[in-house]
């Protein structure tokens, strides 16, 4: 009673299968991730804050920011490429190992 | 193709197929159930169909592509299966309808089902149909199938299904949806820490916050940042949250969730790592109700007006205990009155057994007795003014 549960784990999974396939060309699943990756450039460069930026997608962004901030901040998200999934793929991975840290 | 892996995806969509056909014969009381049915119907098609047209699998593809998709329509199912008519709590879960529809818009998107399960302390919110929209947003860009709802599902005691007393402890937990779904702590967490390490509280915000959060006085002025990760992030969270769904439900049930939660955690002065001290809690609720100042509720306050525009506030009315000495139904005469007579059903139950008794004309020794009539006039009273409601919605 009283309690409840974190999903942040299985947010992170869709996300990371998401840039997988991203990685693989798939353009539906560009589309898919291309929000979180905005909103985490402009929480990076402080055009949004924790208060304005995507609420679904909060905690994907708020980590991916804090992995590595310049990186986001100086991403040109109207045109990324493999080599920038693949990094931010990255980042990602690296949320369990960050938990247990 | 007959790989192990392509196997073991044809047996799961074997077992879909089969639990879908099974679930036709669930009756539900609402439609929007049935067409949520009817969309995992369409989702398992589409899944089958594009892995018949395919003639090479692998097993990342598997796991990437498609088995998320059948686990979706097997967890979709589990909430539906246990939701349908001759087990719900309908009444309760209309009360919470009309408290969720005030933070999350009155267009339906969201469907309540139920799941009674055999803790007597199980109430609680399994939101993990609901939590995200990344999964809907790929169902619906990979196959063109929208689901327009997300379900929410409600764990209930089966002991306690119908005790209206007990059941005030769901806007808690309808609370922690709440937050959920606007990450209003989550955000805030990060607001006081930030505030907390760079020295920017101070004077009397700073000693009441610690009255709040006193684990966080080492960590005044420290200049350190706190990762999201860390110990610290995630107590402080958890506190924040509980207080947030406290004072969300005595919006609807004022003190009424005060009395249960003194008692089972045994008014407790201590703070564990998920939970701030009881009488820390009970108290940000009293300074909330009697609209005292409170630093806690301030903080919250002002985190849910900058992702919301909205403030916590007082969305019930008092309703007379009456009709209850009558030992009829009371008439609801509005939403703010239908989540307030569950307050007045407690204050029945702590203050005045005595008088129910007397209009029982029995002897105040049968405590059963009292309770199945505070529930059935509970039950009534919501019952009917849920009937009324709808009538005069459809009536010409």
């Amino acid at each position: 009673m009283y309690h409840s549960h974190s999903y942040q784990d299985e947010a992170f999974d869709f996300f990371v299968t998401f840039l997988k396939n991203a990685i693989k060309g798939d353009v539906t699943y560009q589309q898919l991730v291309l929000p979180v990756i905005t909103d985490a450039h402009l929480l990076a460069t402080g055009e949004k804050d924790y208060f304005t930026i995507n609420r679904d997608s909060y905690s994907v962004i708020t980590f991916l920011v804090e992995a590595d901030t310049p990186y986001f901040r100086q991403l040109n998200t109207n045109h990324l490429t493999t080599a920038d999934y693949s990094q931010i793929l990255q980042y990602a991975n690296t949320q369990r190992e960050a938990f247990l840290a | 193709m007959s790989t192990p892996s392509y196997n073991l995806l044809r047996l799961h969509l074997a077992q879909a197929e089969l639990a879908l056909d099974k679930a036709r014969n669930n009756a539900y009381s609402d439609r929007r159930k049935e067409e949520y049915q009817n969309k995992l119907t369409d989702l398992y098609t589409a899944v089958y169909q594009e892995v018949n047209k395919k003639t090479s699998l692998t097993e990342a593809d598997i796991y990437a592509l498609y088995k998320r998709h059948i686990d979706f329509i097997f967890k979709s199912l589990e909430f539906l299966d246990s939701s349908t008519l001759n087990q719900i709590p309908y009444e309760i879960i209309e009360c919470l309808n009309y408290a969720m529809n005030d933070w999350l818009g009155s267009r339906g998107d969201y469907i309540i089902v139920t799941s009674l399960i055999n803790d007597v302390g199980g109430f609680s919110f399994d939101p993990s149909l609901a939590y995200s929209d990344a999964l809907y947003d790929e169902i619906k860009a990979k196959y063109g199938i929208e689901f327009p709802q997300r379900l929410v599902q409600i764990n209930l005691p089966r002991a306690l299904a119908r005790d209206y007393l007990a059941s005030v402890v769901l806007y808690h937990e309808l609370g922690h949806f709440v937050d959920m779904k606007f990450k209003f702590t989550e955000s805030l967490t990060r607001d006081i820490l930030n505030n907390v390490t760079e020295g920017r509280i101070a004077g009397k915000d700073l000693a009441n916050l610690l009255i709040y959060f006193p684990y966080l006085n080492s960590h005044v002025g420290s200049k350190k940042t706190i990762p999201t990760q860390s110990q610290l992030f995630i107590v402080t969270n958890s506190h924040l949250a509980e207080y947030f769904c406290d004072l969300f439900a005595s919006q609807y049930i004022a003190d009424s969730s005060n009395y249960y939660l003194q008692y089972i955690t045994e008014n407790a002065n201590f703070f564990s790592t998920s939970h701030p001290s009881t009488v820390n809690r009970v108290q940000t609720v009293t300074d909330f109700l009697s609209k005292s100042d409170n630093i806690v509720v301030k903080i919250i306050n002002t985190a849910i007006y900058k992702i919301k525009k909205e403030n916590l506030e007082i969305r019930n009315e008092a309703v007379k205990s009456d009709d209850f000495f009558n030992l009829v139904p009371t008439i609801i005469e509005n939403v703010g009155q239908l989540h307030g007579i569950l307050n007045t059903g407690w204050r029945v139950w702590l203050h005045q057994q005595e008088q129910l008794s007397k209009s029982l004309n029995d002897q105040f020794d049968n405590p059963l007795r009292l309770y199945s009539v505070v529930n059935n006039l509970l039950e009534k009273s919501i019952g009917n003014f849920i009937t009324l409601n709808k009538w005069n919605k459809v009536k010409p």
